[in-house]
């Protein structure tokens, strides 16, 4: 496939993003006109005046900061997806299946409901989360080691997923305030409800590390594709580079959860379908990835929030209700190939 | 080029594997190690690609093997073996050739025009040009292992490494492969179970057997009934006419 070709495909996704996007903000409790949206972003955008104030708050302050998470979420998951099987060479590594997310969540509960870090004056929760994230990440590579299988790294991911899951269980069962166990249940099951544009502010500022970061280690990500051993003998410091990956994915997942909770699986899907629509090399990948990730996570989102109204689904129930089909397919074609 | 090997050991456990290896390779020459298997010949080349520490028994230049840094090395010395990863398949082959220019590279800087003609001379030069766009999973395995030859042949080593480089390949395969070797401008160095191809390819023959060399030299030497019978524990063939050696099993 050409580079206009690709170049051609990445716009495509990024007018379908903004179009899904644009859509989205009409969808909801309140059924919204083309006028009003149009008015309240225009206001919201350059300034002047707004008929409907409650309207203007609802679109400004609700609907947009949350279709903004979406988009940017969606964009680091995938991101984040993309870079954990370059790590691990394996197509099935994805922050939720690796239990780097519980690995967050049990972080930021813990800093929600015990207090951890309290001497921190802010950003405790994401510190908390980030130390969560590595540690889970550090130990699944730890323990992958050498081994290139597939089901040794899924059953790794298993074992660390369940650790983590079980300790913020535990964070949220020896809470003393009911209020706060149930705002910390939802890093179980992750939602975007509540979303506000300083959780936006630090979404997008994980974005935007971590593209720099894929930039920035482009040809080592496509070298680290024929292997570590390959890598290796090319001249590549594979130990250095494995722990950049590592702390840049367990940053941005950590930003990412610390706003969102646990949301799976959006980095499996994402990365495989683009692996095929657009190029196994990183660049176009990662581009292609963060845009389709973020207009995927938005449309999830969207049902999420309005298929049940007046009801929410938890968005990680929607996402592991299409992830986990897929990463049993997935499984299951890779047998097929090993048995060949 | 030249690689001085002295009393080189190693360990795997309490299993010696290798016993104090002593060898030498010197010049633009195709050297054969060959042995039964779990000799050491493996863990040998291993060393050579810097995989197992080798504790200042190995000198390549004049220089501990440890001396230079990793891209220092691979720009000495390039290593074909075989790439597994779920993601190499769906590499077009020069993406996986161009990997080959990245020792020349510093932090952040792109491959460039000059890498671009690099790889397309050697994509020319090994009969891949007509198959550059292709996906890596939809090639041979002969065609595969031009494509690795190819990347060995962009990252411009004085010394090619290969590990069992035949043994998935067809006798075309096998053919096509030594001969591409014969071509190279360098040293190889390969490991090696097709004693008929070592003795028509190689022009310096180490034996190995329990981790030790046996014997070294130049095929005619080293390819007797005695030795291989030694070395294999069975009993082979060795005929010799107009100076090329054929075995018979």
């Amino acid at each position: 496939m050409s580079i206009k070709t690709k170049r051609w495909i990445c716009f495509s996704l990024f007018l379908l993003t903004c179009g899904t996007a644009f859509a989205t903000l009409f969808l909801g409790s309140v059924a919204l006109d083309r006028k009003t949206v149009l008015d309240c972003l225009r206001a919201f955008v350059i300034g002047g005046e707004v008929e409907n104030r409650n309207l203007y708050n609802l679109i400004t302050a609700v609907r947009l900061p949350r279709v903004c998470l979406t988009l940017l979420a969606g964009a680091v998951l995938s991101v984040v997806g993309i870079l954990m099987q370059t790590l691990t060479g394996n197509a099935l590594a994805e922050p939720y299946v690796l239990g780097v997310s519980s690995g967050a969540s049990a972080g930021a509960a813990g800093a929600i409901v015990l207090h951890w870090f309290s001497f921190l004056p802010s950003g405790r929760v994401v510190f908390s989360a980030f130390l969560g994230s590595f540690l889970a990440i550090a130990s699944v590579v730890a323990l992958q080691g050498r081994s290139t299988s597939p089901i040794r790294l899924v059953l790794t991911g298993m074992g660390v997923s369940a650790f983590f899951q079980a300790a913020t269980t535990l964070i949220i069962y020896s809470s003393r305030n009911e209020a706060q166990a149930r705002s910390a249940q939802y890093w179980l099951t992750g939602s975007f409800s509540g979303s506000n544009w300083s959780d936006v502010a630090l979404a997008a500022a994980a974005l935007i590390v971590l593209l720099a970061v894929c930039r920035c280690v482009e040809k080592e990500l496509d070298l680290l594709l024929l292997g570590r051993d390959a890598a290796a003998q090319a001249g590549m410091n594979v130990r250095a580079m494995q722990l950049i990956l590592i702390l840049f994915s367990a940053l941005a997942v950590s930003a990412i959860v610390s706003v969102s909770g646990l949301v799976g699986f959006v980095g499996l899907i994402v990365p495989h379908v683009m692996r095929r629509v657009v190029d196994t090399a990183h660049r176009y990948l990662i581009l292609s990835s963060a845009l389709a990730g973020g207009c995927f996570l938005t449309l999830a989102d969207t049902v999420a929030r309005t298929a049940f109204s007046p009801q929410e689904v938890p968005i990680g129930v929607m996402t592991a209700f299409i992830g986990a089909p897929a990463f049993i397919l997935m499984i299951r074609r890779m047998y097929h190939e090993n048995r060949d | 080029m030249r690689i001085e090997i002295s009393d080189l050991r190693f360990s795997a456990g309490k299993k010696e594997i290798l016993r104090g290896v002593n060898a030498s390779f010197e010049g633009r020459k195709i050297y054969g190690v060959i042995g039964p298997n779990g000799c050491g010949k493996t863990t040998l080349l291993k060393h050579l690609y810097r995989m197992y520490p080798a504790r200042g028994r190995i000198f390549v230049d004049g220089a501990p093997i440890e001396r230079y840094s990793a891209k220092q090395y691979a720009r000495k010395v390039a290593v074909m073996a075989q790439i597994q990863s779920f993601a190499t398949a769906e590499l077009d082959v020069r993406e996986v050739v161009q990997t080959g220019r990245y020792p020349y590279k510093r932090a952040m800087q792109p491959y460039g025009r000059e890498d671009t003609a690099i790889v397309d001379a050697v994509l020319r030069e090994t009969g891949l040009h007509d198959l550059r766009d292709r996906k890596v999973r939809t090639l041979s395995g002969g065609e595969l292992q031009r494509v690795l030859i190819a990347k060995c042949l962009a990252q411009q080593p004085e010394l090619i490494l290969l590990d069992e480089p035949t043994n998935h390949l067809d006798i075309r395969g096998r053919l096509e492969l030594m001969r591409r070797l014969r071509t190279f401008d360098g040293m190889v160095i390969l490991t090696i179970h097709d004693l008929n191809l070592a003795a028509r390819y190689c022009d310096y023959i180490y034996l190995m057997k329990d981790g030790q060399i046996r014997a070294g030299g130049a095929p005619r030497e080293v390819l007797c009934e005695r030795t291989l019978e030694e070395a294999f524990l069975v009993k082979l063939d060795v005929l010799r006419r107009d100076g090329e050696i054929f075995i018979g099993i």
